[in-house]
């Protein structure tokens, strides 16, 4: 329905201006038609009035168009419509390009016709008419006068003729008086008698009542009777004085004479021209009212064509300024796919062309920059990826140290949640975390306007305490290339853990040592005690015996320090050989069971086994290496509660073997717990480190052994005190002892993978080997 | 133009003719009909009319000043319906015209449907004459059928085509030249027995 309405007003719309156009069309057509009628004599009755009903219909027509036209430019023109304004001053200029000559000219034309009128009429001449009609009447006199007389002769004859006769006698005096025509009129004047020269006429032509009167009364009558022909006649109405009805009324005689058809022909042309003359005279006001009238026709269609015309062309004018101003539209929203259509060769064609090519220019370089957008959104993508999985953390900070954004490792690394860190700045953060403060201290005072130049770094190790143990981080902080603005761009900070690195390094370098310390010292050794002991076999008999006991202790204690030293490098020894151990298939639960059971008859300290696992623990292991290493634990744990005692009851070591499952992997866990009073807090963190002991006689390697062994089956060992993470501490055997004591956790991956642990998160959180 | 198409129609052939506006005018008309008189005689119906036609001063005037006046009598015998125009069945139309002739100072009547024309001295015996209308033959009889009623109608009105070009657009908004009558209207059925 509104689909049918729309079309009908885009109908209307567009057959509006064809309209219109042969409208003034025949706006014209007919204004000349109706000057025309205005010169013309005959014309078609009601052609004029016809004319000017329908000139007026087409004018009215046109004014509703071009007060349509008017109604929507003042809507345009306050809704703001692009052209509107220009359309206004178009039309404007137009109309009053056209107004003003058509002005003129109605004027002009309007004094023209009035004064024109005007002059047509001349005193002289309107009295020259009147005297033409006066001599035209005063020329008929004497035949009037002696056709009265002839009628009164007339009359007097017939008065006495009888009734019967009396059609003949008037027919024969109406012979001798020249009359045209004679009737006797009666009583309520019926015709009593008549003749005349016209035997065709049957009716004789009757006189009027005001002449009848007149001659009832006793009084001739004579006048002028132009006829209906327009040939005059005179018509002269005498009294019959002896009137022979009963009823006694007068009868009258009427007669009628022709004039000379001269002088009938001069007269009729006097009347005619007389009349002329006097309706123009009468008629000319009107007559000016007439032509004032199509004149005003004729502005008023001048006026409206205007306006109309001048909307067209204003339309036509601004069409592609409208399409221009709505296409630049489209373009400012981000529409460049629009193409103006190009259908005018002048100025405003060219501009459509060119505003065409910029818009495909710019639709061009938008479409590139959109894929250098893509390109390097993909390379941000790439570069982004690649920064998530280092395992370098990478934080990046603007020119005042707030963190803009950072990879996952840097968080792991620094041991920040992401929102705290990417919501603050490298001082807050160092603020809220106290064992950060080293990274602070060595960075804080390089940013800003102290910070590197671009192109170089800054780079510092830092060690750091946090919850899961001492770190050191090796920290780059380097100048990104500035951004354009006035400030620096802001720095990329590279943080790496390098922690494990050093321990290796250190590792390594202990290998080293102990590997040359041993070489370098096992080989004197072995002569010393020969020495020694050759000395006591060879020299101690044959000595007194005050001096036998000196060189006895003296030697003794040699053999004694040099089997010493010997274990001690064997030790040395052991720990730098380097790491081969046969893997095979075996079941840790028994490694362990027999190995602890060993301890069986240790009085001073009681070693026992807990199995949480019911059935095998198959591992890839060296079974003497693993045996080594819990012996290694389990002397450990001994000889701590033997010289630093336990916190309650009885020294007691226990073993404990579980499957714990982590992300997915299944992993064999080995602790060994103890009641004793756990780890010094200082060496928490270098426990595994070689020489790190605290008993004056101990090598220190106990520990650092157990570490290789453990990473040589590709495990994890860390060291832990029960008290400080009891909720960690949920083994059997951490239960049996209270949550007391040390605790060393080993990891060992299983050999299937497959697991079947009983759940529980693996929880050595502290003291990372 | 004929105005007894029916009442749309007429307006609008009036509207696009420019009459709209006498008919307008034709409210307050000056001439009336005093009375008309029908009867059927040798098969044929005659009117007898009596108007009462009446001059404005000015149109007196313009009598004198050589302008003549065309009268047009106009009568119809319809049949009225109730939903639908009403069916014409007789229709006639007489045109009069009164002048003033200057060199024998006479009023002439002439009637161009019988091209009869009278002479009188004096205006009112023209203007009396004008307004008898006797023994006018609408038509034959039998075209009245056998409709149980008929109405008749009838008026006059001035014939503004056959004035002076100048004076019609007046003539059409002008109180003065309103010579036209309303429409007479009687019942004709006691008549045609």
């Amino acid at each position: 329905m509104s689909r049918a309405g729309g079309r009908l007003q885009r109908w209307v719309r567009r057959a509006v201006a064809p309209i219109s156009g042969m409208v003034v069309v025949l706006l014209l057509v007919l204004l000349y038609l109706v000057s025309d009628s205005l010169r013309a004599v005959d014309q078609p009755e009601g052609l004029f009035l016809a004319l000017l009903g329908i000139s007026a219909l087409g004018l009215l027509f046109l004014a509703l168009v071009v007060l349509s036209h008017i109604v929507r430019l003042i809507r345009d023109y306050r809704r703001g419509t692009p052209g509107a304004r220009l359309t206004a001053r178009l039309v404007v200029t137009f109309v009053v390009l056209s107004v003003v000559p058509v002005a003129i000219v109605f004027y002009f034309s309007l004094t023209f016709v009035q004064r024109g009128i005007d002059s047509w009429f001349d005193v002289q001449v309107e009295q020259a008419m009147t005297d033409a009609l006066s001599l035209s009447q005063m020329a008929f006199d004497g035949r009037m006068r002696q056709a009265l007389e002839e009628t009164q002769r007339a009359a007097d004859e017939l008065r006495d003729g009888s009734s019967d006769l009396i059609a003949l006698e008037l027919s024969r005096v109406r012979r001798t008086t020249g009359a045209q025509e004679m009737t006797i009129l009666g009583q309520r004047n019926l015709i009593v008698a008549s003749s005349s020269d016209d035997a065709t006429s049957i009716v004789p032509a009757r006189a009027d009542e005001t002449a009848l009167a007149h001659a009832r009364s006793g009084r001739d009558f004579i006048g002028l009777d132009p006829g209906g022909d327009g040939n005059l006649q005179i018509r002269v109405v005498v009294p019959m004085e002896a009137g022979l009805t009963s009823e006694g009324g007068k009868r009258v005689l009427q007669a009628l004479y022709d004039v000379p058809d001269n002088a009938n022909e001069l007269s009729k042309s006097v009347q005619s021209a007389y009349n002329d003359y006097r309706e123009l005279v009468y008629l000319h006001t009107s007559l000016k009212q007439t032509f004032s009238l199509a004149l005003t026709l004729a502005l008023l269609l001048s006026l409206l064509t205007a306006v109309w015309l001048a909307f067209l062309a204003a339309r036509r004018l601004l069409s592609p300024i409208r399409e221009l101003a709505a296409g630049t539209q489209a373009v400012a929203e981000g529409d460049y796919s629009l193409r103006l259509p190009v259908d005018r060769r002048d100025d405003l064609g060219q501009l459509v062309q060119s505003f065409n090519t910029m818009t495909a220019r710019v639709r061009r370089a938008h479409d590139v920059m959109r894929e250098l957008q893509e390109l390097a959104d993909k390379e941000r993508d790439y570069l982004d990826t690649v920064i998530q999985h280092l395992s370098s953390g990478v934080l990046t900070l603007s020119f005042d140290g707030r963190i803009i954004s950072g990879n996952s490792a840097a968080q792991q690394i620094l041991g920040v949640a992401s929102d705290e860190l990417f919501e603050g700045s490298l001082q807050g953060i160092c603020r809220e975390h106290a064992s950060l403060q080293p990274l602070c201290e060595a960075f804080l005072d390089r940013l800003g306007a102290d910070g590197p130049p671009p192109g170089e770094t800054v780079e510092a190790q830092v060690r750091i305490m946090n919850g899961s143990g001492r770190k050191v981080l090796l920290a780059r902080l380097a100048a990104l290339p500035p951004d354009g603005d006035v400030e620096a761009g802001g720095y990329v900070m590279v943080l790496e853990d390098v922690t494990a690195l050093i321990q290796a390094q250190r590792d390594a370098a202990w290998s080293e040592v102990a590997r040359r310390l041993a070489h370098e010292i096992k080989n004197p050794l072995t002569p010393i005690g020969l020495s020694a002991e050759r000395l006591r076999r060879r020299i101690l008999p044959q000595l007194d015996e005050g001096h036998a006991p000196i060189l006895d202790r003296a030697t003794s204690t040699i053999i004694s320090q040099v089997d010493a030293m010997k274990q001690m490098v064997n030790e040395f020894a052991d720990y730098a050989r380097s790491p081969r151990a046969q893997l095979e298939r075996l079941d840790l639960r028994a490694v362990a069971r027999e190995t602890v059971e060993l301890y069986r008859g240790n009085t001073s300290v009681k070693v026992r086994y807990v199995a949480e696992t019911e059935g095998p623990v198959w591992i890839e292991g060296d079974a003497n290496r693993l045996r080594q290493l819990l012996h290694n634990l389990i002397r450990n744990a001994s000889q701590a509660l033997h010289e630093r005692g336990t916190a309650d009851g009885a020294p007691l070591v226990l073993v404990d073997l579980r499957v714990v499952g982590e992300a997915g992997h299944c992993l064999a866990e080995l602790v060994v717990a103890d009641n004793g009073p756990g780890f010094p807090a200082e060496m928490l963190d270098r426990l595994f480190e070689p020489y790190a002991t605290t008993r004056p006689k101990g090598s220190g390697l106990g520990l650092a052994i157990v570490k290789k062994i453990a990473e040589e089956h590709a495990g994890a060992v860390h060291a832990w005190n029960a008290v400080e993470h009891p909720a960690a501490d949920d083994t059997a055997a951490g239960q049996r002892l209270a949550n007391h004591g040390a605790r060393v956790t080993i990891r060992l991956p299983l050999e299937s993978g497959s697991c079947r642990a009983r759940g529980g998160e693996p929880n050595g959180k502290t003291g990372i080997s | 133009m004929n105005r007894a198409r029916g009442p749309l129609l007429g307006w609008l052939l009036a509207l696009v003719a420019g009459v709209g506006v006498g008919a307008w005018g034709a409210a307050n008309a000056e001439s009336r009909v005093i009375d008309v008189h029908a009867e059927v005689r040798e098969e044929s119906v005659f009117l007898d009319a009596d108007l009462a036609v009446r001059l404005d001063d000015r149109v007196i005037e313009a009598l004198r000043n050589s302008i003549a006046l065309n009268l047009l009598v106009e009568a119809e015998l319809v049949e009225p319906r109730e939903w639908l125009w009403d069916r014409r069945l007789l229709a006639g139309q007489r045109a009069l015209r009164l002048e003033y002739h200057a060199l024998s100072r006479t009023w002439m009547v002439t009637d161009l449907t019988a091209r009869e024309t009278h002479t009188f001295s004096n205006l009112a015996g023209a203007v009396e004459s004008l307004s008898r209308i006797r023994a006018w033959r609408l038509g034959p009889s039998e075209a009245l059928g056998d409709e149980p009623r008929v109405l008749g109608k009838l008026r006059v009105r001035l014939d503004i085509n056959k004035l002076p070009l100048p004076l019609r657009v007046p003539a059409l908004v002008r109180d003065d030249w309103d010579l036209g009558s309303d429409w007479f209207l009687w019942g004709l059925a006691e008549e045609r027995r």
